[in-house]
């Protein structure tokens, strides 16, 4: 559904994106994840018509963004970072006023806007004015507007970015539900936590230059990242860490207040020799648990934190 | 010992009153490339004004003995134009210079933060006035040796060039803490410049008309008492009659006394009063930032009052650009304002045309010629505002993107943003064509005026309009937008004439000086304003006669003339508009 081909945007001596190739499927969400400055926006602003690339080609739906601009934007629905409203009109007015901008048809306007509310939630809010909403309630709205025109495809830049908890967690099922509609979303954001939970696929961007693409399952192996168990043990933790480090498959094992954390190599089934270890040594064993590998610390792995 | 020399230095320093704030400021403008091009345009122009008097004062036709001997006449008008001109441009450029000074650490969150250091409200409100007037009084230091120089040729006294220094720089002053007051209240920097010029203008060309006119009728005081108070406060009547007096100082203008340092004080008076308001107000408001509170209790009743009664939904009909253009400006919380606004306007104005009937001046040249130039002026800056901001109030709130995001087309976007642009202006150009269908009906007006001003305002209202949208599309900023629309107005009608009539001297020739007369809109509407008055025009072999700057011509050149303007200026006017479609998707970032 999303496609880029070397694309590159020069900004003078900047190289913003470099070399850029990106596929995202129909129907999926991508979390485009990358420091500050690393071209996550430029990228989106080239997708969404905004800007042109220097070189290489961006292909939405099969249609060339450079070349099709009217015809992408029908296909899209694009959230900046910043959203930008229209203060003094009411938020059915300025939904209403971006379903005349993409041209439906007057008698339409009324129940296309209602849909966008009710499916928003934000139906008890159509008489307030836009600037009169809290930033979460600002953030629904931004996704009334993608929505209106019913597009294929969500680019969205951030959009849980200053939320507090509670919205961040509407936002988050806002989003599913999208999925669940068929949409294909295209999500930036800095909070790598929340990617983890939504998206298919993520793109790991650094520099301009796109370091991973692939599942959130894929990333360890690939980084050789090494898989962790909590041990929990009833007393007497000191002894148990000296019989888990003399262990030659364990790769480190590191003490916490409540338990042991230890980290070994991919593929190898260590649960069975821990169990074994701490029980002969008469220790108590309380929970043996497996630790998933976070985004973040793939995302601290694979970048370098450089910015331009 | 040390302590008493530090102490007597940092007093001397004037950091108590400026604190870091003036540092900071001085430091962020030299890095501006704007003020270094301010710097070089006002040399330029000041260059381009001198060369103009020396072409026409010393003829360079003439002998060089000739030349000699008109030296002393040459040194007066030269110094005339020289401060006539530093009291004007320094005004202008210290309006739009203070108009975002308080505004900018608003927008930036900026205020409260430095609420929390030991800095004053008094030493934010001082570092940033003083910051910006010392630029200023670099300008106005710039002319100084020219002055030095033109006065060794004769004619003026030193108590002239002081005095005019001290009205300037006092006035100055003024205007800036203004510009600075009402940038406490506004966010946007040209909503400032207009409502400080509409504030100078009330204060001393509105108040003093009402007052000349009570006075008038009533006869209350003798005509010195009102003349020496008129002339002693109003820096603008100080500064005419300061420079009359250097041109004729055999004239004795006054029996009462009158001194332009008088007016300096209370110039100074009124600046000082401004700046202890704005010091408290900034402190108010900065405290109100610090908490987090965007706006004061009493605007949020009326923003929750404003917003109650509006609560109906306004259908989207037609273009949705044009709608939002037209919607958008109903909505403002400033309705109540702006409808006690325009009473007062319009009491105002039937109050002059009351008096003017009664004192038998309805079918007076300079009656009409003033309304004319009244209303166009107005309008003039109704319509460059409006057309500047259209595009870069959206870019500055980053709506912008969403527009063009969206299915429109670039066509459907600029027509539209210029549909709404006009339609807002209408009510002010309505002002003028309604005086002279007022004047028709009342029979001192011909109708051929009302005929005239319509095509001249529909060219000028659409080139203006789409100049506009073009520096909209063009700069980020709305203040550089508005700006330049501005320069651009001064750059064909007043400045081309003038560099025309340079060289038209030089080369000894005033065509093309002339033929710029014919095609300025505001020349054109002195011409509609003083030719078309019932009880006196000029009719010659049946024909009504135009009184041009040239002399009079026909009814059938003055159409030709107006025709040619029409074309050529809906040409321009185009190939603006053409220019703002093909920019708006450049530099949106």
């Amino acid at each position: 559904m999303i496609e880029t081909k070397h694309l590159t945007k020069v900004f003078g001596n900047l190289t913003a994106v470099d070399d850029l190739n990106l596929f995202i499927k129909q129907g999926d969400i991508f979390g485009f994840i990358g420091p500050n400055g690393a071209g996550k926006t430029t990228t989106m602003r080239i997708l969404v018509t905004l800007m042109e690339p220097t070189r290489g080609h961006a292909i939405i739906d099969g249609l060339d963004v450079s070349r099709n601009g009217q015809k992408v934007r029908r296909v899209i629905g694009y959230m900046p970072d910043f959203m930008g409203v229209y203060d003094d009109l009411k938020v059915f007015e300025y939904l209403e006023f971006f379903a005349a901008a993409f041209s439906i048809e007057r008698s339409k306007r009324k129940s296309i806007v209602e849909g966008v509310l009710e499916l928003t939630d934000l139906q008890s809010k159509k008489a307030a004015t836009v600037d009169s909403l809290s930033r979460g309630m600002q953030q629904r709205l931004g996704l009334a507007r993608v929505l209106i025109h019913d597009p294929k495809v969500l680019i969205l830049d951030e959009p849980a970015s200053g939320l507090d908890p509670r919205a961040r967690i509407e936002i988050r099922e806002l989003l599913r539900e999208l999925k669940r509609m068929g949409k294909t979303i295209m999500i930036s954001s800095h909070i790598l936590s929340e990617l983890e939970e939504i998206c298919d696929h993520v793109g790991i961007i650094e520099h301009g230059q796109l370091v991973y693409s692939g599942t959130i399952e894929e990333i360890r192996p690939r980084l050789g990242i090494h898989t962790k168990v909590r041990v929990q043990v009833a007393d007497n933790q000191e002894k148990a860490i000296e019989l888990l480090s003399a262990l030659p498959q364990i790769h480190q094992v590191q003490t916490n207040k409540n338990y042991i954390s230890i980290s070994f190599k991919e593929g190898e089934n260590i649960d069975g020799l821990i169990a074994r270890t701490l029980v002969n040594a008469n220790l108590d064993v309380i929970a043996i648990q497996p630790e998933q590998i976070k985004l973040d610390d793939a995302f601290l792995q694979l970048t370098k934190g450089i910015v331009h | 010992m040390t302590a008493i020399l530090d102490y007597i230095v940092r007093t001397l320093s004037f950091f108590w009153l400026t604190g870091p704030v003036f540092d900071k400021e001085l430091r962020v403008s030299s890095r501006k490339r704007r003020n270094y091009v301010l710097r070089a345009a006002y040399i330029l122009l000041m260059l381009i004004i001198l060369l103009f008097i020396w072409a026409v004062v010393v003829d360079f036709r003439g002998s060089r003995i000739l030349n000699v001997s008109r030296l002393a006449q040459a040194g007066k008008v030269i110094v005339t134009y020289i401060v006539v001109f530093q009291f004007c441009a320094s005004q202008i450029i210290a309006v739009v210079m203070l108009s975002n000074s308080i505004s900018d650490e608003i927008y930036h969150k900026t205020l409260g933060m430095l609420m929390t250091t030991p800095i004053t409200s008094m030493q934010i409100v001082i570092g940033k006035m003083f910051s910006k007037l010392l630029q200023l009084f670099l300008l106005l230091a710039i002319s100084l040796p020219l002055l030095a120089i033109v006065r060794v040729f004769g004619g003026v006294p030193w108590s002239f060039i002081t005095s005019s220094l001290c009205l300037t720089l006092t006035t100055v002053i003024l205007v800036s803490s203004i510009s600075l007051f009402y940038s406490i209240f506004c966010r946007r920097a040209h909503i400032v410049i207009i409502v400080t010029i509409l504030s100078i203008l009330c204060l001393f060309a509105l108040i003093p008309f009402l007052a000349a006119t009570i006075f008038f009728l009533t006869k209350i005081g003798s005509d010195d008492v009102f003349g020496m108070l008129l002339i002693n406060t109003n820096p603008y009547v100080a500064f005419f009659f300061n420079t009359l007096a250097m041109l004729e100082p055999r004239a004795a203008f006054f029996s009462f006394f009158v001194s332009p340092y008088i007016n300096c004080l209370i110039n100074l008076l009124l600046a000082f009063v401004f700046v202890v308001i704005s010091i408290i107000l900034v402190r108010k408001v900065a405290l109100r930032q610090a908490a987090g509170q965007l706006f004061s209790s009493r605007q949020k009743k009326t923003y929750r009052k404003n917003n109650a009664k509006n609560s109906a939904i306004i259908s989207v009909i037609g273009p949705a650009v044009l709608w939002k253009e037209l919607i958008l400006p109903l909505r403002k919380n400033t309705k109540i304002l702006r409808i006690i606004g325009v009473i007062v306007f319009l009491a105002i104005l039937t109050y002059s045309y009351w008096f003017l009937y009664h004192v038998d001046a309805l079918d007076d040249e300079p009656t009409h010629v003033l309304y004319s130039l009244i209303f166009m002026v107005l309008g003039t800056l109704i319509t460059t505002v409006f057309s500047s901001t259209s595009i870069t109030l959206e870019k500055e709130s980053s709506s912008w993107l969403l527009l063009l995001t969206s299915t429109l087309s670039d066509r459907q976007i600029v027509y539209g943003k210029l549909c709404g642009v006009i339609s807002r202006c209408l009510p002010v150009w309505s002002l003028l064509v309604g005086h002279f269908i007022l004047f028709y009906f009342l029979g001192f007006i011909h109708p051929i005026a009302i005929l005239l001003t319509v095509i001249l305002l529909v060219w000028f209202i659409i080139l203006i309009s789409c100049s506009g949208l073009y520096f909209s599309s063009r700069f980020k900023h709305t203040t550089s937008a508005v700006v330049m629309n501005f320069v651009f107005i001064l750059f064909i009608w007043a400045l081309i004439p003038v560099v025309l009539g340079i060289f038209g001297e030089i080369i000894g020739g005033h065509d093309a000086a002339e033929v710029c007369f014919f095609f300025n809109p505001f020349i054109q509407i002195i011409v509609i304003a003083i030719s078309t008055i019932t009880t006196q025009f000029r009719i010659r072999n049946g024909i009504m006669q135009y009184d041009w700057p040239s002399g009079y011509e026909t009814l059938h050149t003055t159409l030709i003339v107006f025709g040619i303007s029409f074309f050529a200026y809906i040409i321009l006017a185009l190939i603006f508009l053409w220019r703002t479609k093909k920019r708006i998707r450049n530099k949106i970032f």
